[in-house]
């Protein structure tokens, strides 16, 4: 994998750039993906320009390049309500798309998007998507590392490929949510499927029905993301998008789809459940109760997802949900500097409860123990 | 050797955009890890997957594909080889790789031409230097190890 600096490069070489914008409409899993591999197969070969595509998916449960299926899914229950599983050629986490979703995604070279590592790219393509979100009226923010937000609580994740010169960011918005179906398809941190599970993700997770008083039509949110590039990137984007493929696309199609069919490509990585247990543990203090649920990687050590709850106050009122993006995918070594730092640089208030009954917590619930009362 | 604070290692074998390193190993085949310029463009690195042992990768088919902050990507091939064996360590730790990148190697392969055809795109002691050199200050790199 390669980049360019480490600092964002100044020169205005993307100024100027024409981006084709392109719908392709409503698909099923299989055939988003080979989409996906076919257009960045011919921007790297330098049969197509970059590109801004809106996409939408059949129900699916999509996994991030390097997951594995059984640690991240429900598969049988994915199986009996028709759900198709893919693979993303992107990174991040599995993710849930139905029909009502719209998927985003720039694919181009890295000279058509200003300069700098890998962080720095993503952030300067969510800052334009966040952008986008802002002219329907929601307060969208990009937020370490590479989620939208509103207010605290996601509305797009987000992910990469980089190939060469070429990638292929994408992302999501949330325009409907449907918890209690999420929830039965991914494994998530939560003690058990119920109504304060629900809760729980709703403090985490929103959607543009629950943040506006009317819904905005598909192609009104497809122009205020198109409106969010053009601004923050320059150049110019075909607006009302293009409708057809380009030949140098579908005819890379039937390969790419003969790739993502195949169940080498899906088993691309297939490790077992028990190597990602979720681990709870519950800690009483004179602050209050705190629990903690982790999606704990035994192989790599690392805390993947945690969620915290319990009768607990926390100022500032996000500062619980930030915790949890800063530990996700951390390392038990790390965990006392993660903690620390949080709780010194986001001036955490947690009237009584100190950062130590948090890597507490944690520590217990990783190693499957009941927490001591402190 | 180092430029902005990125390690160079002058024994080794490098592509020209340092972007990759290949040790050459007393059994005819290669050692393959990342830089320090690319693993601290990378960022912290999550995910490793190495092709199963046995494996035959072209030139430009990864032996390898790494994720850091979501972004997923190839490590760069510039030889014709059969995989070998895959650093176990690196694959269960892939932090490794950002720790000590040229001690943190990704795989084992064997070049399917003899040494000096495989390794004819590749540099080595001081002219691959000034091509490391001329990367990080082109691009302003400044590397950072050791990060969790």
């Amino acid at each position: 994998m390669q980049g360019p600096g480490s600092g964002r490069d100044m020169s205005d070489h993307h100024i100027g750039v024409s981006w084709s914008v392109l719908d392709t409409g409503l698909h099923d899993a299989d055939h988003n993906m080979a989409l996906d591999r076919a257009l960045l197969d011919a921007v790297a070969a330098g049969d197509w320009g970059p590109t801004l595509r809106f996409l939408r998916f059949q129900d699916s449960a999509l996994l991030g390049h390097h997951q594995s299926p059984r640690q991240e899914l429900d598969l049988d229950y994915c199986a009996s309500e028709g759900i198709q599983v893919q693979r993303r050629l992107t990174g991040g986490g599995a993710i849930v798309f139905d029909p009502s979703q719209i998927g985003w995604e720039l694919i181009c070279l890295r000279c058509h998007l200003p300069q700098g590592d890998m962080t720095t790219l993503s952030r300067e393509i969510c800052e334009a998507a966040a952008a986008g979100l802002r002219h329907l009226g929601v307060h969208a923010v990009y937020r370490p590392r590479n989620d939208i937000e509103v207010d605290g609580r996601k509305i797009s994740g987000t992910g990469g490929v980089l190939e060469g010169e070429a990638l292929l960011f994408q992302g999501t918005v949330l325009i409907d949510l449907d918890i209690p179906r999420m929830l039965r398809i991914l494994r998530v941190p939560v003690e058990k499927l119920d109504a304060h599970a629900i809760r729980s993700v709703a403090e985490r997770v929103t959607s543009l029905r629950t943040l506006l008083p009317e819904l905005p039509s598909m192609t009104a949110v497809q122009e205020a993301l198109v409106r969010g590039f053009r601004e923050h990137f320059g150049g110019q984007w075909e607006w009302p998008a293009a409708v057809t493929v380009p030949e140098s696309v579908t005819r890379r199609l039937p390969q790419a789809l003969a790739e993502v069919r195949d169940p080498d490509w899906l088993g691309l990585q297939d490790r077992p459940q028990e190597e990602q247990p979720l681990r709870q543990a519950v800690l009483r203090t004179s602050g209050g109760t705190l629990r903690a649920v982790v999606l704990w990687d035994e192989r790599g050590q690392r805390l993947k997802q945690v969620q915290f709850s319990g009768d607990i106050f926390v100022q500032p009122s996000r500062a619980l949900v930030d915790l949890e993006a800063r530990l996700r995918n951390s390392h038990i070594d790390e965990l006392d500097a993660l903690v620390s730092r949080w709780f010194t640089n986001d001036v955490v208030d947690a009237f009584g409860m100190q950062p130590e009954h948090f890597v507490a917590v944690l520590q217990q619930a990783v190693e499957d123990a009941h927490a001591p009362c402190l | 050797m180092e430029c902005n604070g990125c390690e160079f290692r002058a024994e080794l074998y490098y592509d020209k955009e340092s972007q990759i390193w290949a040790r050459r190993e007393d059994d005819g085949t290669l050692t393959v890890g990342m830089t320090d310029i690319s693993q601290s463009i990378a960022g912290k690195i999550l995910h490793v997957r190495v092709r199963r042992p046995g494996t035959r990768r072209p030139i430009g088919k990864p032996v390898a594909t790494i994720e850091s902050g979501k972004w997923a990507g190839p490590v760069p091939n510039v030889f014709d080889c059969v995989i070998e064996l895959a650093n176990e360590d690196v694959l269960e730790d892939p932090n490794l790789l950002n720790i000590e990148p040229y001690e943190a190697w990704i795989a084992r392969v064997r070049p399917t031409a003899p040494m000096e055809v495989a390794l004819k795109d590749m540099v080595t002691g001081d002219s691959a230097f000034e091509l490391y050199k001329a990367r990080c200050e082109r691009d302003d790199i400044h590397c950072e190890r050791g990060m969790r």
